[in-house]
């Protein structure tokens, strides 16, 4: 029986306020890694060592959401948000960090035509950033970019989301920045942990909603230039 | 007064009573039932859809005490008062069926379509005539808030089951905000929906805020009580919500304070899995394991009378 009684304690999420020049979609470990089926680094590895049946969920939900993931991004750009990626590996010009050398997932970024599913590849100008660990935050660029850009929220989505989104909504939620996790568009290691993570993660800065109730809300910001969430 | 989908009974026919608790519904019949989100297990979603076996779960709380049931599955979702009058006729348990609008992935077309006073209208007609040209009666109404605030189709159909309530009589009772409840403050949106029923009239006496033992707030649960409305704990035995336990000590401390005039208790039973037919405890949770919990942490008798019986009765008579 999953329970999560730290929540009945926290008080409420406060209310983010969407709209184009302060949210963004972040976008987290999109990339063929986690998201190439086959041919990704997770599917290859878990086919090697006979353990596919234990990914069976984790590729069905990949496969499940990856429309969602780009109907996403789609309905982003249409509304004026910005995207961001950020990917665990490493810049050519930089080495792989430690945690990705003791994973042995120490993946180049760059080539990013091969790096990206068509449907939801970067265009000119998205900036995408190397991910030392899990968390989005543990390269200072990516801050650095947060900060420049006066940015209040992100709308966040993408593979690894009982690792890394989790880890990275937890240090924005830290730095005072909230998310707004759209659940069927964040793929978990397995459906219970897809639960256990999103009921922990809701509370304090962090909320959930499906894309539906996304785009209900972009249809609101459009027509009033923001929309409190 | 009370309205049953087999007609009226006496307050005092009412007997031991499960105030919220669904008989016969349909999750996948939502009209928009993408708000929830594709990854939504429909294996586990609400449904409770086989004749043969609800009589039977209706027999076994009839078996065990209970007496009525009131059941609060709305139009939206596959509410049937010709089923339940069925079952009710067949198993001698009390139904009592709702009017009103349940949250707003289930919301039927006409909630957008129509105006706040035919709404009303409507939902008034389903009380005072009966639901679909049938002689079958709703008994209470239902307001269902799903976000966290009240707003947007459920704020107008909350408004329409203000204004059915002053026409009729009969009693609000509520869901409020499920899995939104990390957003709201305190923890239950009972308190936002109570100021707009006060605003437009409603007396605090006739509305039963529900689900409040999701993330209960002893304050804000005192506050409710204190305002005059009935409070529910009907989530009795879903632990992964709250431990029964914690309800237990919560309730006690309810009583100590004075508020046994205003709780209720149930189960909020809508999964094959919950029912005893697919390994849960059906509607004889309380009877059977909860209420001996309430009297090992001091609750008299006449407490627990209050809680199940008098209490409803209360709650589902008219006004």
């Amino acid at each position: 029986m999953l329970r999560y009684p730290l929540t009945l304690l926290t008080k409420e999420v406060p209310r983010l306020n969407l709209r184009p020049t302060s949210s963004w979609l972040l976008l987290q470990d999109v990339h063929a890694p986690f998201m190439c089926l086959p041919g990704g680094a997770l599917a290859e590895e878990s086919a090697k060592k006979v353990l596919d049946s234990e990914f069976e969920e984790y590729f069905g939900t990949v496969k499940k959401l990856g429309p969602n993931i780009s109907q996403l991004v789609s309905a982003a750009r249409d509304h004026g948000l910005g995207v961001i990626y950020s990917c665990l590996g490493y810049e050519e010009k930089s080495t792989p960090s430690r945690f990705q050398r003791a994973l042995g997932w120490n993946w180049s970024l760059e080539d990013r035509a091969k790096l990206f599913e068509n449907a939801w590849q970067p265009v000119d100008g998205d900036p995408v950033f190397a991910k030392p660990g899990w968390g989005a935050l543990g390269n200072p660029l990516f801050e650095e970019f947060l900060s420049a850009h006066k940015i209040e929220n992100l709308i966040v989505a993408g593979a690894m989301f009982d690792y890394g989104i989790r880890q990275t909504c937890y240090e924005l939620s830290d730095r005072g920045i909230g998310s707004l996790i759209i659940t069927d568009a964040v793929v978990a290691t397995t459906l219970q942990s897809h639960t256990i993570t999103a009921s922990n993660l809701a509370h304090g800065m962090v909320k959930l909603r499906s894309l539906a109730e996304l785009l209900d809300l972009f249809y609101v910001m459009d027509q009033k230039s923001s929309v409190l969430v | 007064m009370i309205h049953t989908v087999l007609g009226p009974i006496a307050d005092d026919e009412l007997g031991f009573c499960l105030p919220h608790e669904h008989i016969w519904c349909d999750q996948a019949l939502a009209p928009r039932a993408q708000l929830f989100g594709t990854l939504r297990n429909t294996n586990t979603q609400m449904r409770l859809d086989h004749f043969g076996h609800m009589l039977e779960e209706l027999k076994a709380y009839h078996d065990a005490g209970g007496r009525s049931i009131v059941e609060v599955t709305c139009d939206g979702w596959g509410r049937d008062v010709e089923t339940l009058a069925r079952l009710s006729t067949e198993s001698q348990v009390h139904v009592i069926a709702t009017a009103g609008f349940y949250i707003e992935p289930c919301l039927p077309p006409i909630v957008a379509d129509w105006s706040v006073e035919k709404l009303a209208d409507h939902i008034s007609w389903e009380i005072e005539k009966g639901v679909n040209g049938t002689q079958h009666r709703c008994g209470v109404l239902k307001s269902a808030i799903h976000r966290a605030r009240v707003e947007g189709l459920e704020l107008k159909g909350l408004k329409a089951v203000a204004i059915a309530q002053r026409r009729t009589g009969v009693a609000i009772t509520s869901h409020t905000t499920g899995g939104r409840r990390q957003e709201v403050p305190g923890g239950n949106v009972g308190l936002q929906q109570l100021k707009i029923l006060k605003s437009e009239g409603v007396s605090p006496e006739r509305f039963i805020v529900g689900h409040v033992d999701e993330r209960p707030d002893i304050t804000v649960l005192s506050q409710l009580a204190s305002e005059g409305c009935f409070i529910q704990f009907d989530l009795i035995g879903k632990e992964h919500w709250l431990l029964d336990q914690t309800r237990v000590d919560l309730l006690g401390e309810l009583v100590r304070r004075g508020f046994v005039r205003h709780l209720l208790l149930s189960h909020d039973r809508n999964r094959h899995h919950e029912m005893r037919y697919g390994g849960g405890s059906g509607y004889c949770h309380i009877l059977e394991n909860f209420l001996s919990r309430l009297r090992q942490t001091g609750l008299s008798d006449n407490d627990i009378q209050l809680m199940t019986v008098a209490n409803p009765a209360r709650a589902f008579a008219l006004s």
